[in-house]
């Protein structure tokens, strides 16, 4: 089942009818190491749709970053599987598909007749995965949420920012990481779900898969510690020292965890007379001392460069590493050695780039990713209805005509 | 209301894990792959012990971790892979397992005499997998790395932050999400073995993962735009962000992006008039004036308890979520209906909170059975029952040090 990209999914086909990032990103994973994935979007614009969420890297038509990067190399369709005609079709694409996701909301899946159970039964063998904030079952299940509310619901909003931050700022509002950080990772999740029911010969099954869940299993330390008698907060969950250090021109992260780290820290700076204090051999008395050591690791890296820094950290093997902008990654030479930036493909455009899966199958340094996205919406219709599917071109002008399509 | 389906094995019962991981990423790695029904064999020594059973004062912890969560549902084997026959004894674990995973800096397995190269000699078709902060090859691949750094150098530490502050750290979520991520590509390594015959060292880079989280502002950059620190703010879209509540730190999440989601909220504050503000009219003004909105929005919710607020408006369907700390995830009654986080019992008889079933597979198999193993737990079980060492054998080992 592999191609000659050594991509192991070739041959399986997906169906993803989502709207939001979750979804969308794991049926990305899955097309970039092989899929055949088959987008469906709504036949006419709705309000508040990823395609037109800035920032935009097309104009005419307007084309979101956000959208093109969850949507390189899929096929796209319309459809409207709340008509009968837009059902029936949508069943004789499951009836060839591998593989359902869906973010449908749950009312909208009584009135379509697409519940996850009904479809389980009608299509046997396929992996029906239902991808919401909340799941499908359990009080919360019909509640809406977009991504900072998901990051907020799994325990890591309560702690951000914390370190210079936190300092800085303590009583404005706690933070979701960047973006769409929440959506994305439960998109991750979903992925490795997908790909384990795959993996098992059980046949057909239902995920019922949580955004919410998904993240909680990225906080285990945040319960680990509570079951500890500790209940984090952004003020305590701070580095004893090192953290965020401002520089001449940006901003390093700096950690030292074992004791050569420590070590080669005082030679970078030059063994500064109050390094070489005994008392701070020792890491506990380093850990009180945190505050001290920090103004002077402050004071020191306020006159050097990022660039001076890492590269006097890379020579006393001292854990540091720049605060890179999306620019800076982008012309990373790091990067580029490892041939990280693969090309989309997004009408006329020549030059836009997104980042590879961050994982190679070696000995092969194949990077997977990137790909064709389409501008307007349903572009790869004829190609799905009409060859795939067998339909007539009267047909499929009618279902464009009578918006099913 | 699940589905009923019929009873299946959790999806990877029968795969065995060897796991040499230490620290955050690489273990998460193979706790998610145990939630999946892997055996996990952890490989320990007492000549360096995994940062959960050491005390880590930069942390804030004096003493050792009495349970370490990514050590749930594991096997624990000691073994000196400094000494040859201790080498030797990883090597024949490894000729009986499918998976290997570790997550040094690229070259110590090799130096240990583990590297892929020799791995595949025992087991031809072995899954190999190696978490590094940048990859097994490239400029930077000799460098050190740990969550916070490795989620600077991918871009995501830039972008997340206040838009006047400084650029923030990203710790333990990031080491998981990079563990999550190396979870699928072992996965879809088992799964390409299983067609083909043949297995893959997978290299999978942290830093490469952070910059897949912030994948459109790449993606933006190379389009000549430059993305922004931003808050929890999202474009065009108001009142979205996070609100203070009644009490000290208690905060909503309220994401509006929708005008019928801005009317349910105005009605659940108590705030019609808002509807008849030019300044809120539509989503432009709303973006417009949004500096004025959260306070209106900010001056409304703080009157409110937050759990009180948040239940009425999940109620009605809108967007909203407080911000929970540990206390509420334990406590969530949606969670723990969904085995998310269940109640472990230890051997002494003690109890502890653990994540669980991250997700629902049928019959709910994927989830945490065991308690995390003490050192050299297993021991027996890897030497004796695996390997075939009699008891005496496995005795003589341990005196001279092979086994420590």
């Amino acid at each position: 089942m592999t191609d000659e990209l050594g991509r192991p999914l070739s041959g399986a086909t997906l169906i993803e009818c989502c709207d939001d990032a979750a979804g969308a990103y794991a049926a990305k994973m899955l097309g970039d190491l092989g899929a055949d994935v088959i987008k469906i979007e709504t036949p006419t614009e709705r309000g508040n749709e990823l395609r037109r969420q800035p920032p935009l890297v097309s104009m005419t038509p307007p084309l979101g970053a956000m959208f093109a990067f969850l949507n390189a190399g899929k096929t796209f369709i319309t459809l409207d599987v709340g008509t009968p005609t837009g059902r029936a079709l949508f069943a004789e694409l499951l009836g060839q598909a591998h593989v359902l996701i869906y973010d449908v909301p749950v009312e909208g899946r009584r009135r379509c007749d697409i519940e996850s159970g009904a479809l389980r039964r009608q299509f046997p063998e396929l992996v029906v995965v239902s991808i919401l904030p909340y799941g499908e079952s359990g009080p919360r299940s019909g509640v809406p949420a977009h991504s900072v509310n998901v990051f907020h619901a799994c325990g890591e909003g309560a702690l951000l920012p914390n370190g210079l931050s936190y300092d800085l700022f303590p009583d404005r509002p706690p933070l979701s990481a960047y973006g769409q950080v929440g959506s994305l990772q439960a998109g991750v999740g979903a992925a490795v779900a997908v790909m384990a029911a795959l993996y098992t010969s059980a046949g057909g099954q239902v995920l019922d898969l949580s955004e919410q869940d998904i993240n909680v299993g990225l906080s285990g330390m945040t319960l680990q510690r509570f079951g500890d008698g500790v209940t984090e907060n952004r003020r305590i969950r701070s580095y004893a020292y090192g953290g965020v250090i401002e520089c001449s021109d940006g901003f390093v992260e700096l950690l030292i965890l074992e004791q050569r780290q420590w070590l080669g820290l005082v030679e970078m700076m030059g063994r500064p007379g109050w390094a070489l204090d005994p008392r701070l051999d020792d890491p506990q008395q380093r850990a009180t001392a945190g505050k001290a050591i920090n103004q002077h690791l402050r004071s020191w890296a306020r006159d050097r460069t990022v660039e001076e820094i890492t590269a006097l950290a890379k020579r006393s093997g001292v854990p540091v590493g720049a605060y890179a902008s999306p620019e800076d990654v982008l012309n990373s030479r790091h990067e580029a050695s490892r041939d990280f930036f693969r090309p989309l493909e997004i009408g006329d455009a020549m030059n836009l780039q997104a980042p590879a899966l961050p994982f190679r199958f070696l000995p092969d340094r194949t990077a997977f990713g990137g790909g064709r996205v389409r501008l307007i919406r349903g572009e790869d219709n004829e190609d799905v209805f009409l060859k795939r599917l067998g339909k007539s071109t009267e047909e499929l002008e009618r279902w464009l005509s009578t918006g099913v399509v | 209301m699940h589905v009923h389906q019929p009873k299946t094995t959790p999806p990877l019962d029968g795969v065995r894990i060897v796991d040499f991981t230490h620290h955050a990423a690489g273990p998460y790695a193979t706790f998610f792959l145990t939630l999946l029904g892997a055996e996990c064999i952890k490989v320990e020594s007492v000549q360096r012990l995994d940062i959960g059973r050491r005390p880590h004062p930069v942390y804030g912890r004096p003493g050792p971790a009495g349970f370490e969560q990514p050590m749930a549902n594991k096997l624990s084997a000691t073994l000196n892979l400094k000494d040859p026959r201790g080498a030797a004894l990883a090597k024949r674990l490894v000729a009986v397992s499918d998976v290997v995973a570790e997550s040094f800096r690229p070259g110590v397995m090799d130096r240990l005499g583990l590297a892929y190269a020799d791995l595949i000699l025992v087991r031809p078709d072995l899954v190999m997998l190696s978490i590094s902060s940048s990859g097994q090859f490239g400029l930077d691949s000799a460098d050190p790395g740990y969550a916070p750094i490795f989620s600077a150098l991918g871009g995501l530490g830039y972008l997340t932050g206040y838009p006047d502050g400084p650029p923030v750290e990203i710790r333990n979520m990031m080491d998981n999400v990079t563990g999550m991520n190396a979870a699928f590509a072992t996965v879809a390594a088992l799964y390409q073995r299983r067609r083909t015959g043949q297995g893959c060292h997978v290299d999978m880079s942290a830093r490469e993962v952070a910059t897949n989280l912030v994948g459109d502002a790449i993606a933006a950059a190379s389009a000549g735009l430059a993305v922004q620190r931003a808050g929890n703010a999202r474009a065009y879209c108001a009142p979205y962000g996070v609100y203070p509540c009644a009490g000290e730190d208690r905060w909503l999440s309220i994401c509006v992006t929708t005008d019928a989601e801005w009317r349910g909220v105005a009605a659940s504050l108590g705030r019609p008039d808002w509807l008849r503000d030019p300044r809120f009219a539509d989503a432009s003004a709303r973006w417009q004036n949004r500096a004025a909105l959260d306070l209106e929005v900010s001056g409304e919710t703080a009157k409110h308890d937050r759990d009180a607020l948040a239940g009425r408006m999940q109620q009605a369907r809108l967007p909203v979520m407080p911000s929970l700390n540990a206390r509420d995830l334990v406590a969530d009654e949606h969670l723990r209906g969904r085995d998310v986080i269940v109640e472990l019992t230890g051997p002494e008889g003690q109890t502890r909170h653990s994540l669980s079933a991250v997700w629902q597979f049928p019959a709910g198999e994927a989830g945490v059975t065991r308690w995390p193993p003490t050192l050299g737990q297993d021991n027996n079980y890897v030497f004796g029952e695996l390997l075939g060492l009699a008891d005496d054998e496995i005795a003589d080992l341990r005196r001279e040090g092979a086994l420590a």
